[in-house]
Protein backbone atom coordinates (compact mmCIF):
# COMPACT_ATOMS: atom_id res chain seq x y z
CA UNK A 1 0.00 0.00 0.00
CA UNK A 2 0.98 3.30 -0.79
CA UNK A 3 -0.12 6.27 0.48
CA UNK A 4 0.54 10.12 -0.68
CA UNK A 5 -0.75 12.89 1.21
CA UNK A 6 -2.24 15.97 -1.08
CA UNK A 7 -1.71 19.95 -0.04
CA UNK A 8 -3.19 22.45 -2.00
CA UNK A 9 -1.78 25.51 -0.73
CA UNK A 10 -1.85 29.49 -1.57
CA UNK A 11 -0.16 31.66 0.61
CA UNK A 12 0.46 29.28 3.70
CA UNK A 13 3.90 30.19 4.97
CA UNK A 14 2.73 30.15 8.40
CA UNK A 15 1.58 26.72 8.46
CA UNK A 16 2.92 24.64 6.07
CA UNK A 17 6.51 23.81 6.79
CA UNK A 18 4.31 22.15 10.06
CA UNK A 19 2.07 20.66 8.39
CA UNK A 20 4.18 18.76 6.19
CA UNK A 21 6.86 17.59 9.21
CA UNK A 22 3.69 16.79 10.63
CA UNK A 23 2.09 14.37 7.58
CA UNK A 24 5.73 12.80 7.31
CA UNK A 25 5.12 10.97 10.24
CA UNK A 26 2.76 9.25 8.68
CA UNK A 27 3.28 9.14 5.25
CA UNK A 28 6.92 9.18 3.56
CA UNK A 29 5.55 11.30 0.26
CA UNK A 30 3.81 14.55 0.61
CA UNK A 31 2.79 16.75 -2.59
CA UNK A 32 2.57 20.12 -2.11
CA UNK A 33 0.67 21.99 -4.85
CA UNK A 34 2.09 26.02 -4.84
CA UNK A 35 -1.16 27.39 -6.28
CA UNK A 36 1.06 30.28 -7.55
CA UNK A 37 1.41 31.66 -4.00
CA UNK A 38 2.95 34.97 -3.60
CA UNK A 39 4.82 34.23 0.10
CA UNK A 40 7.62 31.46 0.63
CA UNK A 41 4.98 28.40 0.33
CA UNK A 42 7.25 26.58 -2.37
CA UNK A 43 10.13 27.23 -0.22
CA UNK A 44 8.91 26.68 3.33
CA UNK A 45 7.02 23.04 1.66
CA UNK A 46 10.12 21.79 0.21
CA UNK A 47 12.84 22.45 3.32
CA UNK A 48 10.23 20.67 5.06
CA UNK A 49 10.59 17.12 2.91
CA UNK A 50 7.90 18.00 0.58
CA UNK A 51 7.73 17.06 -3.25
CA UNK A 52 6.24 20.39 -4.88
CA UNK A 53 3.99 21.06 -7.93
CA UNK A 54 3.57 24.91 -8.77
CA UNK A 55 0.68 26.25 -10.84
CA UNK A 56 1.75 29.46 -12.75
CA UNK A 57 -1.60 30.56 -12.45
CA UNK A 58 -3.71 30.75 -8.94
CA UNK A 59 -6.33 27.90 -10.26
CA UNK A 60 -8.20 27.77 -6.44
CA UNK A 61 -8.36 24.30 -4.50
CA UNK A 62 -10.35 22.26 -6.67
CA UNK A 63 -7.96 22.92 -9.90
CA UNK A 64 -4.73 22.62 -7.00
CA UNK A 65 -5.86 19.61 -5.18
CA UNK A 66 -6.93 17.56 -8.96
CA UNK A 67 -3.10 18.64 -10.28
CA UNK A 68 -2.03 16.96 -6.88
CA UNK A 69 -4.11 13.69 -7.47
CA UNK A 70 -2.52 13.35 -10.66
CA UNK A 71 0.46 13.74 -9.49
CA UNK A 72 0.06 11.15 -7.29
CA UNK A 73 -1.17 8.70 -9.75
CA UNK A 74 1.93 9.32 -11.71
CA UNK A 75 3.69 8.60 -8.93
CA UNK A 76 1.80 5.09 -8.07
CA UNK A 77 0.20 5.89 -5.35
CA UNK A 78 -2.18 3.29 -4.20
CA UNK A 79 -4.01 5.75 -1.86
CA UNK A 80 -4.42 9.59 -1.57
CA UNK A 81 -5.02 11.92 1.61
CA UNK A 82 -6.01 15.23 1.16
CA UNK A 83 -5.65 17.68 3.48
CA UNK A 84 -5.46 21.40 3.88
CA UNK A 85 -2.35 23.17 4.06
CA UNK A 86 -3.60 25.85 6.50
CA UNK A 87 -2.82 23.53 9.66
CA UNK A 88 -6.62 22.66 10.44
CA UNK A 89 -6.60 19.30 9.71
CA UNK A 90 -4.54 17.49 12.15
CA UNK A 91 -2.05 14.77 11.05
CA UNK A 92 -2.51 12.20 13.67
CA UNK A 93 -5.83 11.17 11.88
CA UNK A 94 -3.68 9.81 8.97
CA UNK A 95 -2.97 6.38 10.59
CA UNK A 96 -6.86 6.15 10.83
CA UNK A 97 -7.69 7.29 7.73
CA UNK A 98 -5.19 4.09 6.24
CA UNK A 99 -6.32 1.56 8.65
CA UNK A 100 -9.96 1.85 7.51
CA UNK A 101 -8.56 1.60 4.18
CA UNK A 102 -6.76 -1.47 5.06
CA UNK A 103 -10.44 -3.46 4.45
CA UNK A 104 -10.61 -3.94 1.19
CA UNK A 105 -14.20 -3.15 0.90
CA UNK A 106 -13.97 0.62 1.13
CA UNK A 107 -13.21 2.76 -1.07
CA UNK A 108 -13.37 6.39 0.46
CA UNK A 109 -12.77 7.40 3.98
CA UNK A 110 -14.42 11.02 4.92
CA UNK A 111 -13.21 13.48 7.70
CA UNK A 112 -16.06 14.70 9.71
CA UNK A 113 -15.70 18.23 11.63
CA UNK A 114 -16.47 16.79 15.16
CA UNK A 115 -17.04 21.03 16.36
CA UNK A 116 -20.36 21.82 14.37
CA UNK A 117 -22.44 21.96 17.21
CA UNK A 118 -19.75 25.06 18.27
CA UNK A 119 -20.99 26.53 14.65
CA UNK A 120 -23.40 29.43 14.37
CA UNK A 121 -26.95 28.69 14.28
CA UNK A 122 -26.80 30.10 10.66
CA UNK A 123 -24.29 27.92 9.51
CA UNK A 124 -25.30 24.99 11.70
CA UNK A 125 -29.01 24.95 10.05
CA UNK A 126 -27.13 25.32 6.46
CA UNK A 127 -24.72 22.51 7.20
CA UNK A 128 -28.20 20.44 8.15
CA UNK A 129 -30.39 21.28 5.11
CA UNK A 130 -27.01 20.38 3.32
CA UNK A 131 -26.73 17.07 4.48
CA UNK A 132 -30.50 16.37 4.48
CA UNK A 133 -30.36 17.45 0.40
CA UNK A 134 -27.05 15.22 0.31
CA UNK A 135 -28.92 12.14 2.14
CA UNK A 136 -32.53 12.68 -0.31
CA UNK A 137 -30.68 12.81 -3.27
CA UNK A 138 -27.95 10.34 -3.29
CA UNK A 139 -28.91 8.42 -0.58
CA UNK A 140 -25.92 9.51 1.67
CA UNK A 141 -25.34 9.54 5.36
CA UNK A 142 -23.04 11.71 5.69
CA UNK A 143 -22.42 14.58 8.70
CA UNK A 144 -19.98 16.74 6.67
CA UNK A 145 -19.84 16.61 2.93
CA UNK A 146 -17.65 19.56 3.02
CA UNK A 147 -14.71 18.65 5.08
CA UNK A 148 -11.72 18.84 2.91
CA UNK A 149 -9.26 16.00 4.58
CA UNK A 150 -10.37 12.79 3.67
CA UNK A 151 -8.63 9.75 1.65
CA UNK A 152 -9.70 7.21 -1.01
CA UNK A 153 -8.33 4.56 -3.03
CA UNK A 154 -6.30 5.91 -6.77
CA UNK A 155 -8.67 3.00 -8.58
CA UNK A 156 -11.63 5.10 -7.59
CA UNK A 157 -9.81 8.56 -8.47
CA UNK A 158 -11.18 8.21 -12.52
CA UNK A 159 -14.92 7.75 -10.77
CA UNK A 160 -14.26 10.77 -8.26
CA UNK A 161 -12.53 13.28 -10.56
CA UNK A 162 -14.22 16.63 -9.69
CA UNK A 163 -15.02 19.51 -12.49
CA UNK A 164 -16.19 22.04 -9.67
CA UNK A 165 -14.38 24.87 -8.80
CA UNK A 166 -13.15 25.63 -5.34
CA UNK A 167 -15.07 24.36 -2.40
CA UNK A 168 -17.83 22.64 -4.40
CA UNK A 169 -14.53 20.42 -5.29
CA UNK A 170 -15.65 18.76 -1.81
CA UNK A 171 -19.06 18.06 -2.07
CA UNK A 172 -18.91 16.68 -5.78
CA UNK A 173 -16.09 14.23 -4.48
CA UNK A 174 -19.21 13.27 -2.15
CA UNK A 175 -21.98 13.49 -4.87
CA UNK A 176 -20.05 11.37 -6.59
CA UNK A 177 -19.09 8.56 -3.97
CA UNK A 178 -23.19 8.73 -3.84
CA UNK A 179 -23.49 8.35 -7.55
CA UNK A 180 -21.48 5.64 -8.12
CA UNK A 181 -22.73 3.54 -4.96
CA UNK A 182 -18.67 4.03 -3.80
CA UNK A 183 -18.42 2.09 -0.45
CA UNK A 184 -17.45 4.78 2.12
CA UNK A 185 -17.02 5.12 5.78
CA UNK A 186 -17.02 8.61 7.84
CA UNK A 187 -14.89 9.37 10.76
CA UNK A 188 -14.23 12.03 13.41
CA UNK A 189 -11.79 14.79 13.40
CA UNK A 190 -10.38 17.79 15.38
CA UNK A 191 -10.72 21.12 13.27
CA UNK A 192 -8.17 24.00 14.16
CA UNK A 193 -9.21 27.16 12.92
CA UNK A 194 -6.31 29.51 12.44
CA UNK A 195 -8.38 32.23 9.65
CA UNK A 196 -11.26 33.09 10.93
CA UNK A 197 -12.12 34.39 7.85
CA UNK A 198 -12.25 31.69 5.78
CA UNK A 199 -15.58 29.28 5.66
CA UNK A 200 -18.70 29.61 3.58
CA UNK A 201 -21.51 32.38 3.45
CA UNK A 202 -25.03 32.05 3.30
CA UNK A 203 -25.22 32.44 -0.38
CA UNK A 204 -22.28 29.95 -0.90
CA UNK A 205 -24.55 27.38 0.93
CA UNK A 206 -27.58 28.24 -1.16
CA UNK A 207 -25.20 27.85 -4.26
CA UNK A 208 -24.21 24.49 -3.30
CA UNK A 209 -27.70 23.43 -2.37
CA UNK A 210 -28.44 24.37 -6.02
CA UNK A 211 -25.46 22.26 -7.37
CA UNK A 212 -26.83 19.42 -5.20
CA UNK A 213 -29.76 19.07 -6.87
CA UNK A 214 -27.99 19.80 -10.47
CA UNK A 215 -25.57 17.03 -9.98
CA UNK A 216 -28.23 14.63 -9.22
CA UNK A 217 -29.12 14.99 -12.61
CA UNK A 218 -26.04 15.44 -14.47
CA UNK A 219 -23.51 13.83 -12.81
CA UNK B 1 -33.62 65.95 -34.91
CA UNK B 2 -34.43 66.14 -31.68
CA UNK B 3 -31.66 64.87 -28.83
CA UNK B 4 -32.03 61.26 -28.26
CA UNK B 5 -31.67 61.47 -32.20
CA UNK B 6 -28.16 63.07 -31.93
CA UNK B 7 -27.06 61.11 -29.13
CA UNK B 8 -27.90 58.33 -31.18
CA UNK B 9 -25.99 59.35 -34.23
CA UNK B 10 -22.80 60.66 -32.16
CA UNK B 11 -22.51 57.24 -30.38
CA UNK B 12 -22.93 55.80 -33.56
CA UNK B 13 -20.40 57.61 -35.18
CA UNK B 14 -17.81 57.09 -32.17
CA UNK B 15 -18.36 53.29 -32.15
CA UNK B 16 -17.79 53.32 -35.98
CA UNK B 17 -14.59 55.44 -35.10
CA UNK B 18 -13.22 52.27 -32.55
CA UNK B 19 -14.55 49.68 -35.18
CA UNK B 20 -11.98 51.22 -37.62
CA UNK B 21 -9.46 51.87 -34.75
CA UNK B 22 -9.52 47.76 -33.79
CA UNK B 23 -8.94 47.42 -37.43
CA UNK B 24 -5.86 49.51 -37.79
CA UNK B 25 -4.81 47.89 -34.73
CA UNK B 26 -5.45 44.20 -36.60
CA UNK B 27 -7.52 43.16 -33.58
CA UNK B 28 -10.44 42.82 -36.19
CA UNK B 29 -10.56 41.17 -39.32
CA UNK B 30 -11.88 43.04 -42.59
CA UNK B 31 -15.07 40.50 -42.29
CA UNK B 32 -15.23 41.69 -38.51
CA UNK B 33 -15.28 45.70 -39.61
CA UNK B 34 -17.77 45.06 -42.49
CA UNK B 35 -20.41 43.39 -39.70
CA UNK B 36 -19.89 46.01 -37.34
CA UNK B 37 -19.82 49.17 -39.81
CA UNK B 38 -23.11 47.70 -40.96
CA UNK B 39 -24.54 47.49 -37.85
CA UNK B 40 -23.68 50.99 -36.74
CA UNK B 41 -24.82 52.53 -39.99
CA UNK B 42 -28.12 51.06 -39.54
CA UNK B 43 -28.35 52.08 -36.16
CA UNK B 44 -27.22 55.80 -37.22
CA UNK B 45 -30.15 55.53 -40.10
CA UNK B 46 -32.66 54.60 -37.57
CA UNK B 47 -32.03 57.40 -35.27
CA UNK B 48 -31.98 60.11 -37.77
CA UNK B 49 -35.05 58.24 -39.65
CA UNK B 50 -37.37 56.53 -36.66
CA UNK B 51 -40.14 56.31 -39.02
CA UNK B 52 -38.36 54.10 -41.21
CA UNK B 53 -39.43 51.20 -38.94
CA UNK B 54 -42.43 51.84 -38.91
CA UNK B 55 -43.67 48.94 -40.32
CA UNK B 56 -42.28 46.48 -38.67
CA UNK B 57 -43.06 48.36 -35.29
CA UNK B 58 -46.94 48.11 -36.77
CA UNK B 59 -46.28 44.44 -37.24
CA UNK B 60 -44.72 43.05 -34.24
CA UNK B 61 -47.72 45.52 -32.39
CA UNK B 62 -45.34 47.88 -31.33
CA UNK B 63 -46.58 51.28 -30.23
CA UNK B 64 -43.37 53.36 -30.67
CA UNK B 65 -40.23 53.07 -32.94
CA UNK B 66 -38.10 53.33 -29.65
CA UNK B 67 -40.28 50.03 -28.41
CA UNK B 68 -39.07 48.23 -31.38
CA UNK B 69 -34.55 49.08 -30.68
CA UNK B 70 -35.28 48.60 -26.52
CA UNK B 71 -36.72 45.12 -27.94
CA UNK B 72 -33.65 44.54 -29.83
CA UNK B 73 -31.30 46.33 -27.68
CA UNK B 74 -32.21 43.20 -25.12
CA UNK B 75 -32.38 40.88 -27.23
CA UNK B 76 -28.62 41.47 -28.35
CA UNK B 77 -27.81 42.08 -24.82
CA UNK B 78 -29.11 38.72 -23.39
CA UNK B 79 -27.13 37.22 -26.71
CA UNK B 80 -24.42 39.00 -25.99
CA UNK B 81 -23.94 37.70 -22.00
CA UNK B 82 -24.42 33.98 -23.00
CA UNK B 83 -21.63 34.16 -25.87
CA UNK B 84 -19.49 36.19 -22.94
CA UNK B 85 -19.92 33.34 -20.30
CA UNK B 86 -19.71 30.44 -23.11
CA UNK B 87 -16.64 32.18 -24.25
CA UNK B 88 -15.47 32.26 -20.53
CA UNK B 89 -15.58 29.62 -19.25
CA UNK B 90 -14.73 27.51 -22.51
CA UNK B 91 -10.99 29.66 -21.88
CA UNK B 92 -11.37 29.18 -17.91
CA UNK B 93 -11.03 25.32 -18.82
CA UNK B 94 -8.15 25.94 -21.29
CA UNK B 95 -6.13 27.91 -19.18
CA UNK B 96 -6.69 25.72 -16.14
CA UNK B 97 -5.71 22.48 -18.74
CA UNK B 98 -2.41 24.28 -19.51
CA UNK B 99 -1.68 25.16 -16.28
CA UNK B 100 -2.12 21.84 -15.25
CA UNK B 101 -0.20 20.31 -17.78
CA UNK B 102 2.45 22.35 -17.66
CA UNK B 103 2.96 21.91 -13.41
CA UNK B 104 2.96 18.04 -14.27
CA UNK B 105 5.28 18.13 -17.01
CA UNK B 106 7.68 19.82 -15.09
CA UNK B 107 7.22 18.31 -11.71
CA UNK B 108 7.75 14.89 -14.01
CA UNK B 109 10.96 16.42 -15.29
CA UNK B 110 12.03 17.19 -11.60
CA UNK B 111 11.62 13.32 -10.58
Amino acid sequence: MKPIVVIPAYNEQEHIAEVVRSAKQYVPQIIVVDDASKDDTKIKAVNAGALTIDHIVNLGKAGAIKTGCDAAVCLGADIIILMDGDGQHDPSRIPTFLDILKDDTVEIVFGSRTDLREMPFVRRAGTKLLEYSMRYLFQMSICDMQCGYRAFRTRVYPLLRWDSKNYHADAEITARTGKYHLPYKEIPIKTIYHDSYKGMTIIDGLMLLGKIVIWKFTL
Amino acid sequence: MITIQLIGVVVGLGAIHLTYLYYKRANFTKKEVLLWSTIWLTFIFVSIFPNSVRPVVGYLGLQRPMDLIMLIAFIVLFLLSFHNYAVTHRQERRLEEFVRKAALANFKKNQ
